[in-house]
């Protein structure tokens, strides 16, 4: 083919891509040849073969697979467990707070304060706001029946606890929560989880991990339900205290 | 909380907010889909590309740094996919690339161009016709088949296509107008399907 040259002229004349000067080169020599005329008519066709290629519909399941899949990586990653403590025989108090903890140490920030911890109150503000966010907490229920209760048993189960979520350390916000009574936490809590089809196990005795992908609303429901947890006993601790700021 | 600007999205989705990206990809998983369909061929791979590009979206929102449109963006992330997995099919030797470069020997092709191209315009045989050029593109070089599928089947600019496979416009051109010549190359071999579409001699 001698009119190679012109071929990408035509190809981009198809699209409406010359220039003035380039179009009027092309025109000139499509007056004498025949070759080019053809090249240009055929280039037309196979443009036009191809928009009428049929519209590709979407798959029907293809956006509910996508937000399963990425729903399901959002889980795995962000586990939440519940820890609660006794405050004294038998008898716990209810409190909320908060432990933010990375490979550092921990802090633990209860009614809106901090303790020094940077951007403490940054990752408060952004505990309300982000859906999936990391929660560790254990529950303690099964070793403090197991030992007599005494304020020391307490203190080193708080301890141990400590130890035990510090090994577990990374960038995790903690929930804290006593009760009064396990039992009925339990009770009420399962029945929640069953409602909002939140997974959960018992992986340990002592502890247990619920997978939780809405921060909020589970802090919602747990405020809105303090008064379910509470025993005969309203002491003043027993409300749930929960300020972030 | 009301989003509806891309951008309001894209800062959303920054922060983890899974609903916000949610509605970004329901307006771009057709066209994701479509592409990866169209330069894949396979339903089964085309699917699994598609969701691919769309996960990877989300956990790579945060590279996306706003100087380039974020449909071109979606595109290029679109059209790699595409071609890592068009490159590990060739090396399996599942591809049949019949024009590994515009310099190929004719034989039998374009003895009686004239006659070649009936009228290709007939209603009743569109569907068969968009099948057959289908195969024909799936016949050209990775880099052929994506210049010719983002220009000719997704209608997208020249400018758009130079941004999306990040090269120049004038290497658009060129390509565009190489990979063209290939195709009519393909599509006038003398056997089948394309025989029986493009080399009716009567009429």
């Amino acid at each position: 083919m001698k009119c190679i040259e012109y071929s990408e002229l035509i190809s981009a004349y198809v699209d409406e891509m010359l220039s003035p000067q380039e179009e009027e080169k092309l025109m000139m020599h499509l007056k004498t040849c025949q070759a080019c005329q053809k090249e240009l008519e055929v280039l037309r066709q196979m443009q036009m073969l191809c928009r009428n290629i049929e519209e590709v519909s979407l798959p029907a399941q293809f956006h509910e697979d996508l937000m399963k899949q990425l729903k399901r990586e959002n889980r795995l990653k962000f586990p939440i467990k519940f820890k609660w403590q006794y405050g004294g025989a038998l008898v716990a108090t209810m409190l909320i707070g908060f432990l933010f903890f990375n490979q550092l140490g921990f802090i633990s920030l209860k009614s809106g304060s901090s303790t020094g911890y940077p951007g403490a109150d940054h990752i408060a503000e952004d505990l309300m706001n982000i859906e999936a966010t990391p929660y560790t907490v254990q529950n303690e229920v099964a070793e403090a029946r197991v030992q007599d209760e005494t304020d020391s048993v307490v203190q080193k189960n708080q301890s141990e606890s400590r130890v035990f979520m510090m090994q577990h350390a990374e960038e995790e916000h903690v929930w804290k929560v006593q009760v009064e009574s396990a039992e009925v936490f339990i009770e009420v809590f399962k029945d929640y989880l069953n409602a909002e089809q939140i997974a959960y196990e018992q992986i340990e005795e002592g502890m247990s991990i619920y997978q939780v992908k809405d921060s909020k609303a589970l802090m919602n429901w747990l405020q809105e339900h303090s008064h379910s947890f509470e025993g005969s006993e309203v002491a003043a601790e027993s409300n749930i205290q929960l300020e972030i700021n | 909380m009301k989003l509806n600007s891309e951008e309001e999205l894209i800062q959303a989705m920054l922060k983890g907010d899974l609903k916000a990206y949610e509605i970004l990809i329901g307006q771009y998983e057709k066209k994701i889909y479509a592409l990866c369909l169209h330069l894949l061929k396979d339903t089964e791979e085309a699917y699994d590309a598609a969701q691919e590009v769309c996960i990877k979206i989300w956990k790579q929102i945060g590279t996306f740094k706003g100087q380039a449109k974020l449909s071109t963006w979606i595109y290029r992330m679109t059209t790699n996919q595409c071609l890592d997995i068009l490159r590990k099919n060739k090396r399996k030797g599942q591809e049949l690339s019949l024009f590994l470069d515009e310099e190929t020997g004719e034989e039998e092709k374009l003895t009686d161009q004239t006659a070649i191209w009936q009228d290709v315009s007939s209603h009743i045989e569109q569907k068969e016709l968009g099948e057959v050029i289908r195969q024909g593109i799936g016949e050209l070089k990775e880099d052929y088949q994506v210049v010719i599928v983002l220009r000719d089947i997704e209608q997208r600019s020249y400018e758009e296509i130079a941004n999306i496979l990040e090269i120049s416009l004038g290497t658009v051109k060129s390509r565009l107008s190489r990979a063209r010549s290939a195709l009519r190359k393909i599509l006038e071999q003398n056997k089948e399907p394309y025989r029986s579409f493009f080399r009716h001699n009567n009429k």
